[in-house]
């Protein structure tokens, strides 16, 4: 891009072109950078998120005022947690998948892959919760 | 990598406040002692349980090492206690 810049104005300097064509040359020169970089960060796939947020205030409490929970955990923590389930013994990976069949959670436990969670995370970009009540707002997202 | 530095700190109205800041790897030196003995115990476990020490370890270790970044704040009226790991 800057040989192409420099053209133009050794094109100028041996009176080639004007000074308003050099100019509008350039312009179009910029146009062309722009695009090309905007294309680039199109293709660019969205940055994964690091870390969850949960944050909870609550308004002023009768007895000792307001409170506040701010909470950052990283989402690498979410990926040690998942590998550490393939440590569970497989029978009380059993009792533990019947205990959550029976609290109507269907979710078998032995399935749950590392690979899985990186979709899930992959996904967790978008997601925010927000809860807004009178007394008490609570919000969860990724950043 | 893992938590180098873990930062606590405590205020509980008026002028009491706490700041601790705790150098991880001094402290585990420190308790290096009682830590190979947690680590034998572990491995007899894994074992009674037929879960591979060494698999068990790398998990352990996982675990630890994305600690980094995490930070706990509650501030309740007039008291606030902060633990953040670096």
């Amino acid at each position: 891009m800057h040989e192409q810049r420099r053209q133009i104005l050794e094109m100028v300097a041996e009176a080639k072109v004007t000074v308003d064509e050099a100019e509008r040359l350039i312009a179009a020169l910029d146009r062309e950078q722009f695009h090309a970089s905007s294309a680039l960060a199109e293709q660019r796939p969205p940055a994964r998120p690091r870390y969850l947020r949960v944050l909870v205030e609550t308004v002023e409490d009768l007895a000792d005022g307001p409170a506040r929970v701010n909470i950052r955990v990283p989402i690498q923590l979410l990926r040690a947690g998942v590998r550490l389930t393939s440590l569970i013994p497989p029978q009380a990976l059993n009792q533990v998948n019947g205990e959550l069949r029976n609290a109507g959670i269907p979710i078998d436990l032995s399935q749950l892959k590392p690979q899985h969670i990186e979709e899930l995370i992959d996904h967790l970009a978008d997601m925010t919760v927000d809860v807004d009540q009178a007394d008490t707002k609570v919000q969860v997202f990724c950043e | 990598m893992m938590p180098q530095l873990v930062t606590v700190r405590v205020h509980s109205g008026g002028s009491r406040r706490i700041r601790l800041w705790i150098p991880v790897l001094p402290v585990l030196l420190l308790l290096s002692p009682i830590l190979l003995l947690v680590a034998v115990a572990s491995a007899a476990v894994c074992l009674a349980y037929r879960v591979h020490p060494g698999r068990a370890l790398y998990a352990g270790w996982r675990l630890v090492s994305s600690l980094g970044g995490t930070r706990i704040e509650v501030e309740h009226g007039r008291t606030a206690v902060l633990v953040s790991l670096r």
